[in-house]
């Protein structure tokens, strides 16, 4: 088949070409290629083939699809020349065994990516707060401090623990200790927003990492956790949360150096908020 | 931007500086191209501007050790390409020549940093592929787009690097980098095909209300991709635009007709 650069027109076709389509010779010259094309295989001429022909001046076994006069698609292999001035010469068989071939290797790709995503969040997610692990955290959280220094923005982070967690793994033990984590974060979940970094930073402390957010607005979140956490009841007396609040201060310092800093200073108000009795935040100021 | 992240966009993006005008034009890519597209029209621009090319992350020869899938899923990934480009180069009021979807990134990109930017030259432009009708008509539904989806998957056959990352996983960036390096990236489908989801299923027409920048819009008469409604949609709800409809088919008019590309822009600049 012979067709125009510019115009589109269908110059010339053989019988194979016009069988295939179910039609007349002259009935396809004079026509536009994109009335035998299929709308998907237009959008893939127009913005990938065409610009490769006009830069390369040829293009080798594409895919594509036509549509027979009784709007039935057929898979199509083109070989497609150009000379340099205005004609596409088209080299065109069907394919519809290899597209058959073609469609189960797709499928087949799409269940191993999909089984690749799950095994990513596996390896990213704690299964018993689904926050998420420290190793995905700390990437999270230096991208954010590496942006942070690029624009300035205000950054606060939370460290904290349950309060009844080790008393309760102690005396009922492991899964009840888990049961009662896991309570907890489903309540605390919908109080964040999508740009906090939450996570189980080990095995009984948490972190949030809360961008664009003062000391003041950071507060507030964590009377909130506070209250919430006090909802659940663990023999017959409310959980608590013993919280350390500090202001990060984004200096032009190796974002994993600063994140060594945040979680020392995190720390250590989460000590003196154990060190008091628990059940309270207490704000880091420098 | 400090020296050390200027340089590093200049990497990632695979920025080109050529030509000695005293104005600047950024020339923008559309989906599945690279800055190799603009060979035809760069002779008639280099004389009176200095041009700004580049590949958006991976497309052509940008580093594709950069790529961030959740980055770029949506157009606004791209278009903080084009302003880190600018940022690193220390660019403003820059003539952008957008191919097609490039036409749209440079939009979200005005509306964010309008200073970036003194005019705006939006080549063979959609803000939306879908049909929403009866009020739009982008030409395709979305079982079209499903099937272009499809069809890219199947000319695109590149197992072994489509494959490759998953099994390797996203921690051995030097295999990657060995692997990818022998790959022409704009054909490698990890990075094509998110970029044909963000540009043929977003729907940008909210997006043209804000931006202040003139556009020249540049449409060809018999374009199975973008029809002639669209232009004057786009015409329409810009707040400042000129629409210019160039006797041509097809969807390149940079590469086919650059004459009548350089004469519309001429006449646009001359009437600012």
């Amino acid at each position: 088949m012979v067709t125009d650069l510019h115009s589109r027109e269908i110059m010339q076709v053989n019988a194979y070409i016009a069988e295939l389509v179910g039609t007349e010779k002259m009935d396809l010259t004079g026509a536009s290629i994109t009335s035998l094309l299929s709308k998907a295989s237009l959008i893939f001429m127009e913005s990938y083939v065409y610009p490769s022909l006009l830069d390369m001046g040829i293009h080798s076994e594409l895919q594509l699809t036509v549509m027979t006069q009784n709007e039935q698609r057929i898979p199509i292999v083109a070989n497609i020349r150009f000379d340099g001035a205005q004609s596409l010469y088209w080299s065109i068989f069907s394919a519809v065994e290899r597209d058959k071939l073609y469609q189960e290797l797709i499928e087949a790709r799409d269940q191993l990516e999909q089984q690749a995503i799950r095994l990513s969040e596996l390896a990213s997610i704690d299964p018993v707060t689904s926050f998420l692990n420290q190793r995905a955290a700390q990437t999270k959280i230096i991208n954010v401090l590496a942006q942070t220094q690029r624009v300035p923005a205000p950054l606060t982070a939370i460290m904290f623990i349950v309060d009844q967690r080790l008393d309760v793994q102690q005396q009922l033990g492991q899964a009840v200790a888990d049961g009662l984590l896991n309570n907890i974060a489903e309540l605390l979940r919908p109080s964040f927003r999508a740009v906090d970094i939450v996570s189980r930073w080990n095995d009984s402390k948490f972190l949030i990492m809360c961008y664009d957010a003062t000391v003041e607005d950071t507060q507030i979140l964590c009377d909130k956790l506070q209250a919430l956490a006090a909802t659940v009841m663990v023999d017959g007396k409310k959980s608590s949360l013993s919280m350390g609040l500090i202001s990060v201060s984004v200096t032009p310092r190796d974002p994993i150096q600063l994140l060594d800093t945040i979680i020392s200073k995190a720390d250590a108000a989460l000590y003196i908020s154990q060190a008091s009795g628990g059940g309270q935040t207490v704000v880091f100021e420098h | 931007m400090n020296s050390d992240n200027a340089a590093r966009i200049v990497k990632r993006n695979n920025v080109k500086v050529v030509g000695d005008g005293s104005r600047v034009a950024m020339m923008a890519h559309g989906f599945g191209c690279d800055q190799t597209m603009w060979r035809f029209l760069m002779p008639l621009l280099e004389q009176e501007f200095r041009l700004v090319l580049f590949d958006y992350t991976g497309c052509g020869q940008s580093d594709p050790n950069c790529y961030d899938r959740d980055k770029y899923h949506t157009l606004h990934g791209y278009a903080q390409d084009l302003i880190d480009v600018c940022d690193a180069l220390s660019l403003e009021s820059v003539v952008l020549f957008g191919h097609s979807v490039s036409s749209t990134i440079g939009i979200i990109a005005a509306s964010q940093r309008p200073e970036m930017f003194a005019e705006m030259v939006l080549i063979c432009p959609s803000p939306c592929f879908l049909n929403y009708p009866p009020d739009y008509h982008g030409g395709f539904e979305k079982a079209d787009l499903e099937e272009l989806l499809n069809l890219m998957d199947k000319n695109h056959v590149g197992w072994a690097n489509y494959l490759a990352p998953l099994v390797i996983g996203e921690n051995n960036p030097e295999e990657m980098t060995v692997m990818l390096a022998d790959s022409f990236c704009s054909t490698d489908p990890m990075f094509l095909k998110p970029f044909a989801k963000a540009t043929f299923f977003s729907d940008h027409r909210a997006d043209l209300a804000a931006c202040g920048v003139p556009c020249l819009i540049l449409q060809s008469g018999h374009d199975s991709l973008a029809n002639q409604g669209i232009g004057e949609y786009m015409a329409e709800h810009l707040p400042v635009a000129s629409l210019n409809v160039i006797d041509a088919s097809g969807h390149c008019l940079h590469m086919t007709h650059p004459q009548q590309v350089m004469a519309a822009f001429r006449q646009f600049s001359r009437v600012l």
